[in-house]
């Protein structure tokens, strides 16, 4: 009874056999939802199993490694960019940079697209160039943040054991806030994977997911559209996790004070 | 007078008419101190002042200030040997939040401190080891800063200064947030830093009368004046200057029972009360 009662409570300590209940029990209760729901053009769940199976044996893991490849090496060179012009930030003669390569973030992609294949030699590089922009705006702003609002003390703290300044910026803004940086390229990875389909979309020579996605869409195969969007799903929650045993391997110190770890 | 024999010998820290304004703000003014090493026959004594002053007054500019961090508007501070002005890094400094790199276990915190000060592999592992077990921390070497208690932050925070500053360490409020026994143990603490070489000294930057009066030699009143009407004047001076060694209360164990240890408190802090 006391169980029942804290997990309608904030702030309360459950054990992690009632949250797999609680997990366990919501799941159920949206795939009932799902079987039950009268509108007719939404695909019931073995419809989309079995469209999964088709797209599987048409190749879907391909598309899938295509997406996969495409979207680890944007994160790649965006982590590098971002960081490293974030990072500069300590440099007053970088600030403006970083604050106009931060405002990109209003821009729509949509209108971009032309830029960029003119700037870019091919479809690949394309794709890469339009993901890389759209996470950097937004990797820069969250880890500029990040970086202005070290506290002065800290960085005092680093200068009296004798710390010469880009001593105190490695010590300070690099190693002191690699949690939080793991934490921003975790977040920009969401940004990146959402806007994957898009991209794919722009060019669909070279396949993937997204172009998958729109290809079913146009022939209003909806169970096929749907196993896409599970599977979309699916791997970003995957690889979502797989970022988030990286950050507590690589800083177990991040999780220690939480009232939820 | 004192009963004990000592002498003052030469200056290790000189305060020279520090003036300090911030956003157009009189902070701090004509501030002069000296700070002197003390001798001590058959008996190796390391120096404890203290600097004495109400909430909001500047204490924590002056400790930056004492410490290189912060420069003042005029005036400077020189450290002994060869009278150089302070810069970052000289003197250790302790802050109120006893400040620590919150991403390295204690052990990481303290050998960095080494290697930020020279000393070799085997010099490094073998001072961390000496402070790690007198500090009661060795348990504690491969916790995390997050883990810690206040109590035993502050201990891995004055081991890390120590380290890395040759003799000289500044303690912000060391006595804040604190239990009465861990207080009693943060000043035995203290002497016992203090006393381990002949020139260190501890700078005690406080608003605790007792803990300062039990464990300094010398303290210093910081408060302002007032004016005519009564109004305080802007701008933290030096008020007093109180020899606690020629007044026959430093470096006594279990002075603080003493009536005299307990009359000197209690007009001091009448005293503090006017600042």
């Amino acid at each position: 009874m006391k169980i029942t009662i804290d997990v309608f409570k904030p702030n309360q300590h459950i054990s992690k056999a009632t949250m797999t209940s609680i997990v366990v029990f919501q799941i159920c209760l949206a795939l009932l939802i799902w079987i039950i729901n009268p509108i007719a053009v939404i695909p019931k769940p073995m419809e989309v199993v079995s469209s999964f199976m088709s797209l599987w044996s048409e190749g879907l893991a391909y598309e899938i490694k295509t997406s996969l490849f495409l979207c680890i090496k944007a994160m790649l060179l965006t982590s590098v960019i971002s960081l490293l012009i974030s990072y500069l930030t300590v440099v007053p003669f970088f600030r403006p940079i970083a604050a106009f390569v931060s405002k990109g973030r209003y821009l729509g992609l949509v209108g971009l697209t032309f830029v960029f294949q003119l700037l870019t030699p091919n479809q690949n590089d394309l794709k890469l160039a339009l993901l890389v922009f759209g996470m950097t705006v937004f990797f820069i702003t969250s880890m500029v943040n990040v970086v202005a609002t070290i506290p002065k003390e800290r960085f005092d703290h680093a200068r009296t054991l004798k710390m010469k300044e880009w001593q105190v910026v490695w010590e300070v803004v690099v190693l002191g806030k690699i949690d939080m940086a793991i934490e921003v390229l975790r977040q920009n990875f969401a940004i990146a994977w959402m806007m994957l389909t898009m991209v794919e979309g722009i060019s669909r020579t070279e396949g993937g997911v997204g172009a998958l996605l729109l290809n079913q869409n146009k022939h209003f195969h909806l169970g096929s559209v749907f196993a896409i969007i599970g599977c979309i799903l699916i791997l970003g929650l995957i690889i979502d996790y797989l970022l988030g045993v990286f950050q507590k391997l690589v800083c177990p110190y991040s999780v220690l004070t939480l009232e939820r770890k | 007078m004192s009963e004990i024999k000592y002498s003052r010998d030469g200056i290790l820290l000189d305060i020279d008419n520090v003036k300090l304004i911030l956003d157009g703000n009189l902070i701090l003014r004509d501030i002069s101190v000296k700070v002197y090493d003390i001798i001590r026959p058959d008996c190796v004594q390391g120096q404890i002042v203290g600097f004495l002053g109400p909430s909001g007054i500047g204490k924590t500019q002056f400790s930056k200030i004492m410490a290189g961090l912060q420069k003042p508007t005029s005036g400077n501070v020189y450290i002994s040997p060869g009278r150089i002005p302070v810069t970052k890094g000289l003197v250790g400094y302790v802050s109120q939040n006893y400040l620590l790199f919150e991403h390295r276990t204690v052990l990481s915190n303290l050998l960095i401190s080494c290697k930020q000060h020279g000393l070799s592999k085997n010099e490094s592992v073998a001072k961390v080891k000496y402070y790690l077990d007198k500090f009661d921390l060795y348990d504690k070497r491969n916790d995390y800063p997050s883990q810690l208690s206040g109590g035993q932050r502050q201990r891995v925070a004055i081991a890390q200064q120590m380290l890395c500053s040759d003799h000289y360490l500044i303690m912000d409020e060391p006595f804040s947030g604190l239990d009465v026994i861990n207080i009693e143990k943060v000043c035995e603490m203290i002497i016992s830093v203090a006393n381990e070489d002949e020139f260190n000294t501890i700078i005690i930057v406080t608003h605790d009368v007792t803990s300062a009066s039990l464990i300094s030699d010398t303290l210093w009143l910081m408060g302002r004046e007032k004016d005519e009407q009564g109004n305080f004047i802007k701008g933290a001076i030096i008020k007093e200057t109180i020899d606690l060694i020629e007044l026959d209360l430093a470096w006594h164990k279990e002075i603080q029972y003493t009536q005299k240890f307990t009359d000197f408190v209690r007009n001091l802090k009448a005293e503090f009360r006017k600042l």
